[in-house]
């Protein structure tokens, strides 16, 4: 489903070049939950944003679907992105002018995939699931930081992507709404959506098929939880 | 407070364009400010330096049976300052070997003892008498060496010859160039013997209440009663609108566009000012909210902001003040031009370049001070936590029920998220597109209804005599292959009296022949009949004002020339600015067997040139025939008269009108700058959802369309009533008629298509180079 090979990602800094990705080979297959686990400015974020089509690598490839994403321009790669990817940000991200409901409507009238007249009760639906049926007429400035969270993942699953990518997507949260969040994306993924996930925490690992370590720009580990459960 | 203020110059460093707009802001704001006010005190100088100077005579009369013991009777009269005798002869001057211009010829008692209507003679050597001069501006008409002139005065028919022996500065004239008159003087009354009407003179009188025309009126009427009881008769008088110039109704129309123009540039200025330091100060919001949090108070934070606007609009002042003055110079150039004044070049005194500073700092400062009092009073919790103001909770609300459809919710809200400033760029783009849009309808309505009366009138030409013809004198018109028809007309000088007026009213009454055509269309009371000599028509705004409380059918007395008493039958009004020339209109056959004007009509195919060509060969004409033309007059010639009177108000709104727009349009620009680079970030979240360039322009482009929309329809609505006033104050000051307002369509809408275009074209150039970026730069932005 997603394949990464010899990706290279560096930025030039006042004349410095800083590497963020260092020859990153992986390969995620449909259906999947990864995490990605690393420290603050390990390279995560980058990693997520190479695979999401937000950021272009230096060097490499990243096959998406079948999709290289090296051959989209940026408006298509966009247009990729709506149809087949939906985005946690860390930040949550949401469009301030806009209520709960109206983000999530927001991202369905961008892409088109959903029919018009499907749309309100399904966006609604969404907001439910996320446990905001009361406050879909709420704007992002009116809610908590959990809540804000959840309208952010109401609106990646709005167009029914194949794979949602969260940045820290408890990160922010108390534990209690994170465990809510976790839950969610455990149904996501059980009804067949690949995860990809990136944390800085500790992770209960028994969640994920599988859990990434990256330091410095190179992924360190790649194992089954399982088995780094036995070890 | 100076670590703050510190804090605030340094943060310009990171926003150089924004400081280089508020300094440009605050720049035209003064620019504005300074036009208005060095404009005004230019004029002013100049007013009193040229006009003034000249002493005006308040009130002129012109006596029959005059004797020099009248001079007496009238110096005791109270409320008389003063009397001089100024004799004026209208006639014609030959300025090329084809053509003669119109001449008021002007002769001076003493050249050395002028103490009215004083004229300036530009060669200390021509202060003697006997000597014929022209004003200064007779030389478009003249050559320049010419050393005598030809001249046929009054209802002379032979030939005068002077010697030309220089130049005079009148300011109370205006330029000759504009009245097509040539003003000459003599500088002794005995060089027009021979010239004058025996016993008929005129007298300048000054009296001591200058000042009011209804005071000077009442001065006139003890002087009349006094020279009749001597024996002399009063047969004409004059009293010029005390303190107002030959060409005040062009200048006050001047004035107003320009203290108009001031008054919007300055104000476009403020306004453009404010929206700069809204955009300034609100990213700095959170900053405020920091600041706060370790310490500063509400008051520290003011008087930071309040130093650096100080400081912008200071700057704004060095760079406006000279460019106001400038400006302020050429609209006084202008003015002097139509005044015929000489323009004062001394630089002003230094007490109002104070003014000009003083109100060029306070005006802005007032404007400018509201979002600085804003920010400043602004709490920690809402300065750090700002996300998305909701205006009006109730309107908000209102409006997310009422548009169903996202896009638009979308761009509303965005509208409403920064409400002043969206307020600030309708009102700066409806005043630009406003003040177009009425110059283009003023332009549009006064030619609408000069072209109806051009094409409606059935005579082209209206010659006037210097003594009375017959019908076979003029029958050589009939071989001229551009003459249609002809028709006589008898005019001569009436006096009236209305029951709502204290004293007689001198005009003139035409006798027409019942070949002369009057459109029904004029008639706006009444009805034409051409068989009743007795029926009386009035025409002319002035008349029907006057004759609103006469009824049709009532009977009004006209006194004529001879004393006697003539009555008629009030039959109605018409409206006229060239129709027939005359306030009282008479149908009556038997009495134009001789007649002293003629109406002639022209192939109705001939354009202005040949009209032109056309009227020259028929005044050429009647000199080879011995006939003495004493005026022509051509409503063609006439119509390009008032449109060339008119061009300069014309372009005058359109320019400032086209660069108010232009100054809308850069007003847009900064704020679509502004909403780009403050959601950039929203652009990049737009983005990693699915949203391409083009979608996020279009939307970009349905919120600026909303700004434009609303900024049209408010100029329009803005347009409407301000061209209204406009027109009917031109309209009044020059052509003394009503026009109806019209509104040029297609030039509104080009001109909506030209600002929308500019607007789309804008929003692509930033679609190129901003939104057409990467997601994670537009994720990354730190506005």
């Amino acid at each position: 489903m997603i394949e990464i090979q010899q990706l290279e990602k560096y930025y030039e800094t006042t004349g410095e070049r800083v590497h963020a990705l260092k020859n990153t080979n992986l390969s995620i297959n449909q259906g999947e939950n990864v995490v990605i686990v690393g420290k603050s400015g390990s390279g995560k974020s980058t990693l997520l944003n190479m695979i999401s089509g937000i950021d272009r690598p230096s060097s490499g490839s990243i096959t998406v679907n079948g999709q290289n994403l090296n051959d989209l321009k940026e408006n298509e790669l966009a247009l990729w992105r709506g149809s087949n990817i939906g985005i946690v940000f860390q930040f949550y991200q949401l469009l301030p002018t806009l209520s709960a409901l109206d983000n999530v409507l927001f991202a369905m009238s961008l892409v088109n995939k959903i029919p018009t007249k499907e749309r309100k009760a399904k966006a609604t639906r969404h907001l439910e699931e996320v446990g905001l049926g009361d406050k879909i007429s709420k704007f992002p400035n009116e809610l908590s930081g959990g809540e804000r969270q959840r309208v952010a993942i109401a609106r990646a699953i709005a167009n029914d992507p194949a794979i949602i990518i969260a940045d820290e997507p408890t990160g922010n949260l108390d534990s209690k709404t994170g465990e809510q969040i976790n839950n969610l994306f455990d149904k996501l993924n059980a009804e067949g959506t690949t995860i990809l996930t990136v944390t800085h925490a500790h992770i209960d690992h028994v969640h994920y098929d599988k859990v990434i370590h990256i330091e410095d720009g190179i992924l360190n580990e790649m194992m089954q939880p399982q088995t780094e459960a036995a070890l | 407070m100076k670590i703050i203020l510190f804090k605030l110059l340094k943060d310009f460093r990171k926003s150089k364009l924004k400081l280089l707009l508020l300094v440009l802001a605050a720049a035209l704001s003064s620019w504005g400010i300074s036009t208005v006010m060095y404009g005004y005190f230019m004029t002013e100088r100049d007013f009193e330096e040229n006009f003034l100077s000249t002493n005006p005579a308040d009130l002129s009369i012109t006596i029959d049976n005059y004797s020099d013991a009248l001079i007496d009777v009238i110096s005791s009269e109270e409320g008389v300052v003063g009397v001089e005798r100024r004799e004026v002869v209208s006639g014609r001057i030959k300025a090329s070997e084809e053509s003669w211009m119109p001449l008021i010829l002007f002769a001076i008692e003493d050249v050395n003892e002028m103490n009215y209507d004083i004229v300036d003679i530009l060669d200390a050597d021509n202060k003697t008498p006997n000597k014929f001069l022209v004003e200064r501006n007779a030389n478009n008409f003249l050559l320049e060496d010419q050393a005598q002139v030809e001249l046929i005065l009054g209802s002379e028919k032979q030939v005068t010859v002077f010697q030309l022996d220089g130049k005079v500065h009148d300011a109370r004239q205006a330029p000759a160039q504009m009245e097509g008159i040539v003003y000459a003087y003599t500088t002794s009354i005995e060089m027009l013997d021979g010239h004058l009407p025996d016993s008929r003179r005129r007298l300048l009188i000054e009296t001591n209440v200058s000042d009011d025309a209804e005071a000077i009126k009442q001065v006139y009427n003890s002087v009349k009663i006094a020279v009749e009881a001597n024996g002399g008769t009063l047969v004409g008088y004059n009293i010029p609108t005390p303190g107002e110039h030959v060409h005040q109704g062009i200048v006050d129309g001047i004035s107003f566009m320009q203290e108009s123009g001031g008054a919007i540039l300055s104000l476009m200025g403020i306004i453009l000012l404010s929206l700069i330091l809204l955009t300034w100060i609100y990213p700095q919001i959170s900053d405020v909210g920091v600041m706060k949090a370790i310490g500063a108070s509400t008051s520290h934070i003011f008087k930071s902001y309040s130093i650096v606007l100080l400081i912008i609009i200071s700057i704004g002042i060095v760079i406006g003040l000279p460019l106001g003055y400038q400006t302020g110079f050429l609209y006084n150039k202008a003015v002097a031009f139509f005044q015929n004044f000489e323009v004062v070049q001394e630089v002003l005194p230094f007490q109002y370049h104070l003014m000009v500073i003083v109100v060029g700092i306070l005006l802005p400062m007032i404007f400018g001070i509201t979002p600085v009092i804003k920010s400043s009073k602004t709490s920690v919790t809402n300065a750090m936590n700002k996300t998305f103001y909701i205006p009006k909770r109730g309107f908000f609300n209102w409006t997310q029920k009422l548009i169903g459809n996202l896009k638009v919710k979308f761009c509303l809200n965005n509208l409403l998220r920064h409400a002043q400033r969206t307020l600030l760029i309708i009102l700066l783009l409806a005043v630009g597109l406003g003040l177009f849009f009425t110059s283009t309808s003023m332009d549009y309505s006064i030619r609408k209804d000069l072209d109806a009366y051009s094409k409606t009138s059935s005579y082209e030409l209206l010659l006037t005599f210097a003594s009375p013809l017959e019908l076979e004198q003029v029958s050589f018109l009939r071989s001229m292959g551009t003459v249609k028809e002809y028709a006589p007309i008898n005019s001569y000088r009436v006096s009236y009296n209305l029951a709502t007026s204290d004293h007689a009213e001198t005009s003139r009454l035409r006798v027409l022949s019942s070949k002369v055509k009057i459109e029904e269309k004029y008639l706006v009371r009444g009805e034409i009949k051409k068989n009743c000599s007795e029926c009386v028509y009035i025409s002319g705004e002035h008349m029907i004002e006057e004759f609103e409380g006469v009824k049709i059918g009532e009977r009004i007395e006209l006194k004529n020339g001879q004393g006697e008493i003539e009555t008629y039958v009030f039959s109605g009004a018409m409206k006229d600015i060239v129709i027939m020339g005359a306030p009282f209109l008479v149908y009556d056959d038997s009495r134009v067997s001789e007649f002293n004007v003629l109406a002639v009509a022209l192939d109705e195919n001939l354009n202005y040139s040949e009209v032109s060509v056309a009227s020259n060969q028929i005044d050429d004409q009647f000199i080879e025939e011995g006939i003495n033309l004493k005026n022509r007059f051509s409503i063609k010639r006439r119509m390009a008269g008032i449109l060339g009177h008119l061009a300069p108000t014309f372009l005058i709104i359109k320019i400032l009108g086209i660069f108010t727009i232009v100054l809308g349009l850069i007003g847009l620009v900064i704020v679509l700058n502004l909403t780009i680079e403050e959601r950039t970030r929203e652009i990049g979240i737009m983005k990693s959802i699915g949203a391409p360039s083009k979608k996020i322009s279009v939307l970009f482009n349905l919120e600026f369309l909303l700004i434009t929309v609303l900024a049209i329809a408010l100029g329009v609505l803005l347009a409407m009533p301000l061209a209204s006033g406009l027109i009917s104050v031109v309209a009044e000051a020059i052509l003394k008629h009503t026009v109806p307002q019209f509104n040029d369509y297609p030039i509104i809408g080009i001109s909506a298509t030209v600002v929308l275009g500019i607007q789309f074209l804008v929003i692509l150039v930033y679609n190129r180079y901003k939104i057409n970026r990467n997601a994670r730069d537009l994720l990354d932005y730190n506005f």
